[in-house]
């Protein structure tokens, strides 16, 4: 009926095809070992709520409230033994395995108990997440055998991901922003490495991490063509935590503060900056929006995961409340009205599912996940022996040859169109899924009245909770410009953004 | 609140809000982890030597006997800054309006005479429950000819602070309930520790458990309803006021944020989808200026149907508050959803005091109803 060339230029028109179903695009590449896979982590996510989650999500909410300056290692140590901490590491640096993606659905389950704790969890892959997306894989290696080492030995091994300052937090997520903006995090090229000055603030899981990757900038005139990024240990002379925050929600997991005083980072643990910049194909400056981009592509996914699961604990509170009361003489459960409002909640929910998972189809095909879901990889990294992996991969990792190739096939080949696509869409699922978390736990408080007011029914305390994720990994009102620059308004060349 | 027009009503604005600023706010983020922190006691003795929890008590009573309008107006302050005084205003005013309905004034009287302390003012409550919606209501039994009460009663607000409590009861198998005075300090009361709450948390409530605790009749037999629903009425006002005073302070808070606040160079407030929420902020809350205004003037003239009107205030400038917080926290990004800043609390009263009086999605139902009938 249409000749070749006119299918792709009717599917090229806005909204171009390749942007609306990624899902499609993407089911014949994918391994079919990875729904085998996913099947299996939220298995493990519900065994592990049972267990481990749900019997102490009020018990630890309320020994924050009594104690603010609590941490919560009983609950990290915990996960550490039921291997969470490494589960998402690829096989290649020692971890587990699973597939990426699949973290969305476990971060998901976990959240629809307690949201606290999914982020004592699903914050450590959001600093593994920014390791990874580096491609410095002398670096990588290094840091996870850290945390497999630490998973063995038991003593948790965290990576967070320090990025907000105390007069930057919007500033920092975009080059747009950047030079306008008040970024204080100096690090100074000085011989064998960088010193670095100022400080982080809400950086959740602080306090509990051994290795921080740290966005620090080499000239604070023009920080977004000069990004240094650092992996920082904790015990690094120099650095230290200040205070940890006394917040309204998520109160499990701490938001703390970093301090740098004339901290010196060697050349071994550079990550990232403007020298090994200059060598990639595009301008330092779009480098910098390429690497934010790409690490928030993959975890505003999670926190559209973790806004699902937050909007299906309220769900499932106002339902058990609704299946168990009687009101008006009649079961709530059976008044239209409260029918009506739980199929929104519902509606809500496999809404913003449907985002995340979008979102994580166009990360497979276009963004980090691309490499470990190509078939003969997947199949080799997920079931070729460790043996030959540990043979094969460190010496590859550790040789400038791992850290250019796979920089070239992550930044220097994903193409703007790409970027544009992985984006945006981590960006709606950010949205999408927080809005329905925040919505939900409002709807459920209605329906429940005097008794979703009470914190042992957790209905408020997901809302609590939820009022969170529209604020971090950018808020939702700068996600919402994301979503209008990479797939609003792109085609129109009269568009600008942060132009007010 | 544009109704505050003459002189007594205009000095009891400011002090209220002086009292507010004075009083509430520095003490408001530690009081605000009760029971974990301390109750603000001290704060609340001088509200009650201050007279704010006499507002609309009559003269004959020993209150000052004003109007809702004056209430409404002290709520509206005094929830500007922090909204746990203004929850216990409303309980407390709440309570007490059901034993004016019920003609037990006496009572009222007798207790503004005596009492020393606020706890022995004060009337205890269940404020967040429509007992013919959900019939939480203890069990009436007879121990002789006198009333004794057994069973339990979930979230009685200010049951551990007043020494008396207005509580719902019905006999074995009744569907109609009825009110009941009980003195808290009987040892056939058990209180429990202060219920975990989402919101205003220095208005705490309490769990009862009673064994055949004396009690005195409160109107008539099967009369809770009728005393609910009037009291409601009336009340529902208030707590729309105490909203207003909410959403005021977090606009306000917003604001200051945004003129003080930079992003890309310059100050958040020169963005304009800030300029954005912000106007809808002050929208939302201008309406329900005007929406509690005109509720009041209805109810203190007795408008024709001014229940409706009422009610109907209520139920939007709830709304709107919910609204309005969100936004408040919002704007100020990662330090609104810090207790440092008023905005989580804010928040999260919000949403409290919207369930007060019953189900929220049913109070729309009865607005219906009111109108068919």
């Amino acid at each position: 009926m249409l000749r070749t060339s006119d299918v792709k230029a009717y599917c090229e028109r806005e909204p171009q095809f390749d942007d609306m179903i990624c899902s499609l695009r993407a089911i014949s590449k994918q391994p079919k070992g990875m729904l085998k896979e996913t099947r299996e982590v939220v298995a493990l996510a519900r065994k592990f709520n049972d267990r481990v989650v749900r019997p102490y999500t009020a018990e630890l909410d309320r020994k924050m409230q009594e104690d603010p300056d609590y941490l919560p290692r009983d609950f990290v140590e915990e996960a550490n033994r039921w291997g969470l901490y490494t589960l998402w590491i690829p096989r290649i640096f020692g971890g587990k395995g699973y597939s990426l993606p699949s973290i969305c659905h476990f971060l998901e389950e976990i959240t629809s108990v307690c949201a606290a704790m999914a982020n004592l969890i699903g914050v450590h892959y959001l600093g593994v997440a920014t390791l990874i997306a580096t491609w410095n894989t002398n670096i990588i290696q290094r840091v996870f055998n850290d945390v497999v080492e630490g998973e063995k030995n038991g003593k948790p091994c965290l990576v967070s991901l320090a990025l907000t300052e105390p007069g930057a937090g919007t500033d920092i997520e975009e080059t747009d922003l950047m030079d306008r903006g008040n970024i204080t995090c100096h690090a100074r090229k000085v011989d064998g490495g960088y010193r670095v000055n100022g400080s982080k603030v809400f950086i959740s899981n602080g306090h509990l991490s051994t290795w921080h990757m740290l966005f620090s900038f080499a000239d604070l005139g023009k920080p977004s063509s000069n990004l240094v990024m650092l992996a920082i240990k904790t015990e690094t002379e120099g650095f230290s935590f200040g205070r940890k925050e006394h917040k309204m929600g998520q109160k499990g997991c701490p938001a703390s503060e970093l301090r740098f005083d004339d901290c010196f980072i060697p050349d071994s643990v550079v990550c990232f900056d403007p020298a090994q910049a200059s060598k990639l194909a595009r301008t330092r400056t779009d480098t910098t929006m390429q690497l934010i981009d790409y690490v928030f592509s993959a975890s505003r996914a999670g926190v559209g995961a973790f806004g699902t699961g937050v909007a299906r604990g309220a769900y499932e509170a106002a339902l058990k409340f609704a299946s168990e009361t009687e009101v008006c003489g009649k079961q709530l459960i059976n008044h239209e009205w409260a029918q009506c409002m739980l199929a929104e909640m519902n509606k809500n929910i496999i809404g913003a599912r449907n985002t995340y998972v979008e979102s994580n189809y166009a990360n497979g095909l276009d963004g980090m996940y691309k490499t470990l879901q190509v078939k003969p990889i997947y199949y080799l990294v997920r079931y070729a022996p460790a043996v030959v992996l540990k043979k094969l991969v460190p010496p590859f990792m550790e040789s400038r040859l791992g850290t250019w190739l796979m920089r070239k096939i992550h930044c220097d080949w994903q193409t703007d169109a790409e970027i544009e696509r992985t984006s945006g869409l981590g960006s709606l699922a950010k949205i999408t899924g927080t809005d329905a978390g925040v919505k939900n736990a409002q709807m459920a408080l209605d329906l429940m009245g005097q008794a979703g007011l009470r914190q042992e029914w957790i209905a408020e305390k997901h809302l609590r909770d939820a009022k969170l994720m529209q604020i971090y990994e950018g808020t939702n009102q700068l996600n919402r410009l994301n979503l209008f620059k990479c797939l609003g308004g792109r085609h129109l060349p009269q568009m600008s953004v942060f132009t007010d | 609140m544009p109704l505050v027009q003459d002189a007594e009503m205009q000095m009891l604005a400011r002090a209220a809000a002086e009292f507010a600023s004075g009083e509430l706010i520095d003490c408001r983020q530690e009081t605000d982890r009760f029971p974990f922190g301390p109750f603000f006691a001290v704060a609340l003795e001088k509200a009650y030597n201050l007279d704010f929890l006499h507002v609309t008590l009559p003269v004959t009573m020993g209150g000052i006997g004003l109007n809702t309008t004056a209430l409404c107006m002290v709520l509206d302050k005094l929830c500007q800054e922090d909204a746990s005084l203004g929850a216990i205003i409303l309980t407390h005013c709440f309570a007490q309006e059901i034993l004016i309905q019920a003609g037990a004034g006496e009572i009222l009287k007798n207790r503004a005479a005596c009492a020393e302390k606020p706890e022995n003012f004060l009337l205890a409550c269940p404020l967040f429950n429509n007992p013919s919606e959900i019939h939480h209501v203890a069990r009436l039994e007879k121990k002789g000819d006198r009333p004794v009460l057994s069973g339990r009663i979930d979230y009685l607000v200010l049951g551990g602070v007043a020494d008396l409590a207005l509580v719902p009861a019905a006999g074995q198998g009744q569907t109609s309930w009825t009110y009941y005075l009980v003195d808290l300090r009987q040892s056939s009361a058990s209180i429990s520790k202060p219920v975990l709450s989402h919101g205003i948390r220095c208005c705490p409530a309490v769990d009862i458990e009673f064994q055949k605790a004396e009690a005195v009749l409160v109107g008539f037999d099967g009369g809770g309803h009728a005393l609910f629903k009037a009291a409601a009425a009336k009340l529902s006002v208030a707590a729309a006021a105490i909203s207003t005073g909410i959403m005021k302070g977090s606009f306000r808070e917003a604001l200051t944020y945004a003129k003080e606040r930079e992003q890309g160079g310059r100050r958040l407030l020169g963005w304009s989808d800030m300029q954005k929420m912000l106007s809808d902020m002050a929208v939302h809350l201008e309406i329900a200026d005007m929406v509690v205004a005109e509720a009041c003037r209805c109810l203190d003239q007795g408008v024709k149907d001014w229940e409706q009107k009422a009610l109907a205030a209520a139920i939007h400038v709830q709304e709107a508050a919910v609204q309005v917080t969100t936004d408040g926290v919002q704007a100020l990004g990662g330090v609104g959803y810090m207790q440092d800043f008023g905005q989580e609390k804010r928040f999260r009263d919000a949403k409290h005091i919207q369930a007060c009086f019953g189900l929220t999605p049913l109070k729309r139902i009865r607005l219906l109803e009111q109108i068919i009938a």
